[in-house]
């Protein structure tokens, strides 16, 4: 399993499944663009470059999550397809370099509305060999 | 948690300090407004969340919970908290994302006899004209000065730009721009995902509903607001879109870093606040400033296109249509006000996640037009079910820092709302009772579903027993535009 959605009241709240860092980080981002819009259907024609960096791997998946979704209005891109070209550490600094890949965004693939990335319950845990994902959007 | 609430009077029911076992403790207790029932509904969750709050430095009296509380993120939805202005927090976690989301109530004198015929057609202009849901775009694209501007003067902005009329700004709360917002403490990916939104409802729960005034509870309030029976009214509900929710973003990084330096001890991590008299915490209240201005700037462009479509569909000005503006309350917001705490007036920082504003009769802030008879407090149920104007009261003043609720609060996950409806289900069963939806999705439809939410009828009347805020009018739907 890649993903899954949990039950929260007024947002949504997901778990995102990888064997290493980047399959994580893909994986959640594929996740949260699955509330945004019809990700099987939205074609991976344009492409944005992703850098971000923070002090921890958590922080970091908080900076890839909220810069996709910045991104995404920013551009007025719907993403379907994420790669992860680099993660590295240097002296307790992490930086992502990847890729973000979509179609122009379109009333008729669009989804539902995530307004932000919370850090309610975010959390990164290491379960039997997996690293889990713990995500909550405002909706 | 929850059996450990105390009735305390009418309606009103508190959770005494030492409730909260866990580190940090309560410095306050918490109250919750709401019949058994409200009470009986409430999650443990949304209750234990409460307690949250109540551990948050220079929290004055207590945090309070109304009665369409439930769970949220890091605090619930349906909360009021008040902080000293020297000892006490700002906190963006506890404003929320999206800054200023609120409800604007335009009037008109359309009889619904004279406007039924054309109900279909209406709401599907209302549907093309005013852009809505995710992958919606916005015709109006804000040039980095007009951005600037809408920062600095929120819906005045729009008025001096032709979106609507000046008579517009004495109806709105704070007369539609918050002073002391600080354009340098937004960020540049802020405004630009703030350009190309302006104008646009968004997405979730907000809507655009075109109502029948059902009926009148106070005769001499719904005089002084201009409301009467059988006579259609626009409601919207919306926010800053990316623009406030990339602010929050930003400051909620920014205030994280702040409460270690400060040393707050935070129970759940996206309550992140700085002391209210830090640059931190004072930086993000310029910029929020500048997230509720452009909000009031969305809703007022929104009434632009509002009156347009109604002007093209019944070949009428819309000012012979009397669309004027009731009101326009935030109910995402931090606000900077005067309360009377123990016979002593003090400065506070309160902040209303999901409530509104409740101010009273004689109240400076209340518009003149109104001030007799207290500020309109307007409330949104549920797709498909009544919405309704209140009035302001001395009691809010007096108990729950002049605030009351904001709607009918969910009671149901997406997830299981998506499980448990069909979209187009609850399409034909609301046409069949003649309240047309229009959406950008079925799911968003299912996601929305009247079952979701708790019976707004009941959340009414918690306030209204409990007299911090009077019912004046109850509206019912006709026609629906989610995004």
């Amino acid at each position: 399993m890649d993903y899954e959605f949990l039950d929260i009241t007024s947002d949504v709240m997901f778990r995102a499944y990888g064997a290493n860092e980047a399959e994580l980080f893909i994986n959640a981002g594929r996740a949260m663009f699955s509330v945004i819009c019809e990700i099987e259907s939205v074609k991976p024609e344009k492409t944005v470059e992703i850098t971000v960096s923070a002090e921890g791997v958590e922080e970091l998946l908080f900076e890839w999550l909220s810069r996709l979704l910045t991104e995404s209005e920013i551009e007025e891109i719907f993403f379907s397809e994420f790669l992860v070209d680099e993660i590295r550490e240097k002296d307790g600094q992490h930086t992502l370099k990847g890729r973000a890949l979509g179609e122009d965004a379109s009333v008729e693939k669009g989804g539902t509305l995530v307004k932000g990335v919370t850090y309610y319950s975010f959390k990164i845990e290491e379960k039997e060999d997996m690293l889990v994902a713990t995500v909550t959007l405002d909706i | 948690m929850k059996e450990k609430l105390k009735k305390i009077g009418k309606n009103r029911w508190e959770l005494p300090m030492g409730s909260r076992k866990t580190e940090p403790k309560m410095r306050v207790p918490a109250r919750l407004i709401g019949t058994k029932k409200i009470v009986d509904w409430a999650e443990d969750t949304a209750i234990e969340q409460l307690t949250n709050v109540t551990t948050l430095p220079g929290i004055v009296r207590y945090a309070v919970g109304m009665p369409d509380i439930h769970w949220g993120y890091g605090l619930p939805m349906g909360a009021v908290s008040a902080f000293d202005e020297e000892e006490g927090i700002i906190s963006a976690g506890m404003t929320g994302f999206d800054i200023n989301c609120g409800i604007r109530l335009i009037k008109t004198n359309l009889p619904y006899t004279e406007a039924a015929p054309k109900m279909r057609e209406l709401i599907n202009g209302l549907f093309r004209n005013v852009p809505s849901g995710v992958g919606s775009k916005s015709k109006l694209r804000l040039t980095p000065g007009q951005l600037e501007d809408v920062m600095t003067r929120g819906a005045g902005w729009a008025v001096e730009s032709g979106f609507g009329g000046k008579d517009d700004l004495e109806h709105l709360e704070e007369g539609g721009a918050m002073a002391g917002a600080d354009p340098s403490k937004v960020s540049n990916d802020a405004k630009r995902r703030g350009m190309p939104q302006a104008g646009t409802l968004g997405g979730g729960n907000h809507f655009l509903e075109v109502q029948r005034i059902d009926s009148l509870f106070d005769q001499k309030t719904a005089d002084a607001y201009g409301l009467r029976e059988g006579e259609i009214a626009v409601m919207l509900h919306c926010g800053s879109r990316g623009f406030g929710h990339q602010i929050a973003t930003d400051y909620l990084r920014i205030l994280d870093k702040a409460v270690k330096k400060y040393g707050i001890n935070l129970p759940d991590r996206q309550l992140v606040c700085a002391p209210a008299t830090s640059t931190e915490g004072q930086d993000y209240f310029a910029a929020m400033k500048a997230g509720v201005n452009y909000a009031f700037a969305n809703r007022q462009v929104m009434t632009h296109k509002i009156r347009e479509t109604f002007e093209s569909v019944f070949k009428k000005s819309w000012q012979d249509m009397g669309m004027e503006i009731l009101y326009d309350v935030c109910h995402n917001i931090c606000k900077y006000e005067e309360h009377t705490v123990d016979g002593e007036a003090r400065n506070l920082y309160v902040h209303r996640k999901g409530a509104t504003r409740a101010f009273p009769p004689g109240h400076r802030d209340v518009p003149k037009a109104y001030r007799a008879v207290g500020q309109p407090v307007l409330i949104a149920g549920s797709m498909g079910t009544a919405s309704y104007v209140l009035a302001g009261t001395e009691q809010a003043m007096i108990e729950t820092f002049g605030s009351t609720c904001h709607g009918a609060g969910r009671c149901m996950s997406r997830k299981k709302a998506i499980k448990s409806y069909r979209g187009d289900e609850i399409k034909q069963a609301l046409e069949r009772e003649g309240k047309f939806v229009i959406a950008t999705s079925p799911k968003v439809i299912a996601e929305e579903a009247p079952g979701a939410y708790k019976d707004v009828d009941e959340v009414i009347e918690s306030v209204h027993g409990a007299g911090i805020s009077l019912k004046v009018a109850r509206m019912v739907p006709l026609a629906v535009a989610k995004g």
